[in-house]
């Protein structure tokens, strides 16, 4: 038992610095979207060919990809420490450590699509 | 000072002849400056001589008495009963496995702050006389050795109740105040035990320990700082 | 109930009862030396009263003052009223600054003085500033600080564990039998050594700063082996106990500056004693506050004066004296920022005991015989270091010193001898108590131990008299005789306080026979023992130890003399 804990020992301190760095990420992050989708609109209605020119100039996918990955990691860590507490099971815990996994592969996967589709979407 | 009624639940647990831990009340009349303790040991002493809980000081130093009043976890012996009004509910501390009545087991409270070398280590040969250390060096463990070990804030802490692996919030204190004791050569050892998924990485800064803690430590605040020794130290 | 063979029977080198400063301090000393060490102790050791002590712990390292061993050693005797054995009181103040340094050396966290040596602060008594303290929780981090000591060098602990009797035979101890109070039933341990650090017997009185755990077992228990207590009726009262609660708000707070007040709010020391004022030894300061009162000049013609720290400021009650200001808050609802404190005397420490000699060893007669095997240190025991009145923060260097000595002597003789047979049947005497309660008379023991305690209060407190005291015997040979009735309601095993409150009031009943005996028989007035009837000291019939036995259900007594050594301690006028 010792052993074990012992060998994940070095992920918590780095899963506890990465998860409070992420979270400062992700407060910049959220000021950015809020200044560039709120403030710097320059007409009072949302128009849809201007939001498309926002999401193809080069800065706004960068933006975007690194809003998903800062998040998704995030949250999902968030929700393994967690599930941490009160799972001991050794099996249960790779089972979830599995299918958080895959959720976050599978968001991440459709979340990258959905921005390269954005920017690379012909303005009709 | 008058006589007040006030009627008392207590979570009751006979090992000898109780299935399971069951509540009962007793009416009685006692001073209004009276202390849980004073209660306690009201019904003890005239009502029913087979309720157990532990006290010894009197005088919130021990670390015996606490336990859990109205919901909240306090030492019995400070804690006056005007703060709960005519009804009070006393329960064992939660967490721990209950041997009798309030009594619940510490051994592995206590087997916990074994786990963290809880002693000053010395690597250089010792002086003639004290070790130089400043008001300003002892300041930062001051108040972490107020600790009275009555272990209210590992019975208030929400990441410990899942989880009994858990060092909980007492032994971790204690791993602070000898991490930051100036006069300490042992924090690369120690900062190696509590740097564990059951050891500084499992507390969630929850602060209830903190307010659990009848000696008012900051302990959530000590613990931040431990854990920041500890990123400091290892990567 | 029969004891559960091999499970219950251990054998170990050293075993300690109690597990306060003298307890851990003497296993710590045996378990370095790699001796199998067991502490047996009724509550977890970080419970035990030593931590309940708030000022200091005595020792001349003249960091803020000029100090010396003499002036320590001079202090100590006049303090005790000359009753304290100089040989004792020399070897003590010898050993004191070690034990300091070695407390520092082992983690305790001691206020500092700007340049970061340890800080020194007046106390009653001590000519100067003498008191090492940690703000004033100094007990609670020397207690913690050893305890953490004993994990490293592996104690072995059995905690909340009551010892009730002693394996003893031909002035060999062999062991003793002990009560698992969790899980219920008798254990032995065999032992080559044994120390008895019990503590002190406070417990006896209402009125106490004791927890409820100081009922004086060590010392019923060596009465019980057949074996003398001595000078017991010396018991002091601290001045500057929590009104009505008698909690202890230490001496640190007039050590920091505070008033003692009646209530036409005059600091009413100047009339007793001018020179030192609040800072008068206890015993003089009990006296003096039990006057006021006993005169009408309480707060409001109540039973009270006022302890007033206000003009020491916010600042400085708060950083020296935190748990002071606590427990007025806590307890009386009082402010010590902005109001004066309710106290009162209350009994407060033991100065009498279980006798030794300077080995710590206990003797079992006025020739000081000692008994093999069998040791004693701290409040239990009484070498006599304090002699009629304890001078604050001695007790914490007392206890700790002693302890050390103790520790080292017991290495020695663990490691010159084998165990000892234990005597035929050991069990018996236990079981006897715990059969007898279980079967049960009617009479109930919190009734018994509350009339003891109002009694003693009463008639054995800061102001003694013979009517009183013979009263007071006629209460406690009746008491004792209804105890034969007591039975207990709690009938289980696992952790029964009903039992465990028995057991103990049976203790309390048999030591305070002795206190009422040795005090009726000593007709003079000395340190903390003060007859309104014989109100003068009496050097030449009385500067001589009380020893008492029970023989035959009767208290028998002989006397040793002090022993006073050097010509510049000889005993004069004691005036502060």
């Amino acid at each position: 038992m010792e052993k074990n804990f012992k060998q994940t020992s070095r992920s918590g301190a780095v899963a506890w610095l990465l998860q409070r760095i992420s979270a400062v990420i992700l407060f910049i992050l959220l000021l950015f979207h809020f200044i560039t989708y709120h403030f710097l609109t320059r007409t009072h209605a949302v128009e849809y060919r201007q939001v498309l020119e926002r999401a193809q100039s080069w800065w706004f996918p960068l933006l975007q990809f690194a809003f998903l990955i800062t998040a998704l990691y995030h949250g999902l860590n968030g929700v393994w420490s967690v599930l941490e507490d009160y799972i001991s099971s050794k099996g249960w815990r790779l089972a979830w450590f599995s299918l958080l996994l895959t959720v976050g592969l599978a968001l991440l996967f459709v979340g990258t699509l959905t921005i390269i589709k954005l920017y690379t979407l012909k303005v009709a | 000072m008058a006589k007040i009624d006030i009627h008392v639940n207590i979570l009751r647990y006979q090992p000898d002849s109780d299935e399971k831990p069951h509540w009962q009340e007793f009416a009685i009349s006692v001073d209004d400056d009276s202390t849980i303790l004073d209660v306690l040991n009201e019904i003890h002493w005239r009502h029913d001589g087979t309720l157990a809980y532990r006290r010894s000081c009197r005088s919130s130093i021990c670390g015996s008495c606490a336990m859990k009043v109205n919901g909240r976890n306090v030492l019995a012996c400070e804690t006056p009963i005007h703060r709960f009004g005519r009804k009070l509910k006393i329960e064992p501390l939660s967490g721990f496995q209950i041997i009798k009545d309030l009594v619940v087991d510490l051994d592995p409270f206590f087997e916990k702050l074994r786990r963290i070398k809880p002693y000053l280590i010395v690597d250089n040969p010792l002086p003639d006389k004290e070790f130089v250390q400043t008001p300003e060096q002892l300041e930062q463990i001051g108040e972490s050795t107020l600790c009275i070990l009555c272990a209210a804030c590992s019975a208030a802490c929400p990441s410990s109740w899942p989880n009994s692996e858990y060092l909980g919030p007492a032994a971790l204190l204690k791993a602070y105040r000898f991490v930051f004791d100036s006069r300490d050569d042992g924090a690369d050892d120690r900062l190696e035990i509590v740097n564990d998924k059951n050891g500084v990485w499992r507390c969630h800064t929850i602060f209830n320990c903190m307010e659990a803690c009848p000696k008012k430590i900051k302990i959530t605040e000590y613990l931040s700082r431990l854990k920041l020794k500890v990123v400091e130290n290892s990567l | 109930m029969k004891i559960e063979e091999a499970r219950n029977h251990h054998q170990i080198d050293a075993v300690i009862v109690g597990a306060g400063l003298a307890g851990l301090r003497a296993a710590l000393e045996v378990a370095k030396s790699g001796l199998t060490t067991a502490v047996i102790t009724k509550v977890y050791p970080t419970r035990s009263h030593s931590g309940g002590a708030q000022g200091g712990i005595a020792a001349a390292l003249a960091n803020v003052s000029e100090d010396s061993l003499e002036a320590h050693m001079f202090d100590t005797i006049k303090g005790s009223d000359y009753l304290a054995d100089q040989d004792v009181v020399e070897r003590f103040v010898n050993e004191a600054l070690k034990t300091v340094y070695e407390f520092e050396h082992m983690g305790v966290p001691f206020s500092r003085t700007k340049d970061g040596r340890i800080n020194q602060r007046p106390f009653g008594g001590h000519s100067q500033p003498r008191a090492c303290f940690a703000q004033d929780i100094t007990g609670h981090v020397l207690l913690h600080t050893l305890y953490e000591q004993c994990l490293r060098h592996n104690v072995l602990f059995f905690n909340e564990f009551q010892v009730l009797s002693l394996q003893l035979k031909d002035d060999v101890c062999r062991g003793l039998v002990a009560w698992d109070i969790r899980a219920g039933g008798l254990h032995v341990f065999q032992a080559k050594a044994v120390l008895l650090a019990t503590g002190g017997y406070g417990r006896a009185w209402k009125v106490t700063s004791n927890a409820h755990a100081n009922t004086g077992d060590g010392v019923a228990l060596v009465l019980e082996a057949g074996l003398p207590l001595e000078d017991m009726e010396f018991v002091q009262f601290h001045p500057t106990g929590l009104y009505k609660h008698g909690i202890l708000l230490s001496e640190a707070a007039r050590g920091e500056g505070a008033y003692i007040v009646n209530d036409a709010g005059e600091r009413f020391m100047k009339t007793y004693a001018a020179a030192k004022m609040e800072l008068a030894p206890r015993d003089v300061v009990s006296r003096a506050e039990q006057t006021e009162i006993n005169e009408g000049r309480g707060i409001q013609g109540q039973d009270y004066v006022y302890l007033d720290l206000r003009h020491l400021g916010k600042e400085k009650i708060l950083t020296r004296l935190p748990q002071i200001h606590d427990l007025a808050l806590n307890y009386l609802k009082v402010d010590a920022i902005t109001d004066p404190v309710p106290i009162q005397p209350t009994a407060h420490y033991s100065m009498g005991g279980i006798p030794a000699n300077l080995n710590t060893e206990v003797i079992k007669n006025a020739a000081g015989q000692a008994v093999k095997g069998l040791y004693t240190a701290g409040e239990a025991s009484c070498l006599s270091l304090h002699g009629a009145n304890r001078l604050g923060t001695n007790s914490l260097q007392d206890a700790a010193t002693f302890g050390r000595i103790a520790g080292s002597h017991m290495t020695d003789y663990c490691r010159r001898s084998a165990f000892a047979d234990l005597p035929a049947k050991p069990l018996e005497s236990a079981q006897a108590k715990i059969d007898r309660l279980f079967a049960g008379g009617k009479e109930r023991h919190a009734a018994i131990r509350e009339e003891l305690q109002v009694n003693m209060t009463r008639n054995m407190g800061v102001f003694r008299n013979q009517d009183d005291m013979l009263k007071m015997l006629a209460v406690v040979k009746e008491l004792q005789d209804r105890y034969r009735q007591v039975g207990v309601d709690d009938k289980g095993r696992a952790f029964n306080l009903d039992l465990i409150e028995a057991l103990e009031l049976e203790n309390l009943l048999s030591f305070s026979e002795v206190i009422v005996e040795g005090a009726l028989a000593r007709k003079e007035s000395r340190g903390a023992h003060f007859r309104s009837d014989f109100p003068r000291r009496d050097d030449g019939n009385w500067l001589k130890h009380t020893l008492a036995w029970r023989r035959d259900g009767k208290i028998v007594m002989d006397y040793s003399k002090a022993v006073v050594i050097y010509p510049q301690y000889q005993p004069q006028e004691r005036k502060y």
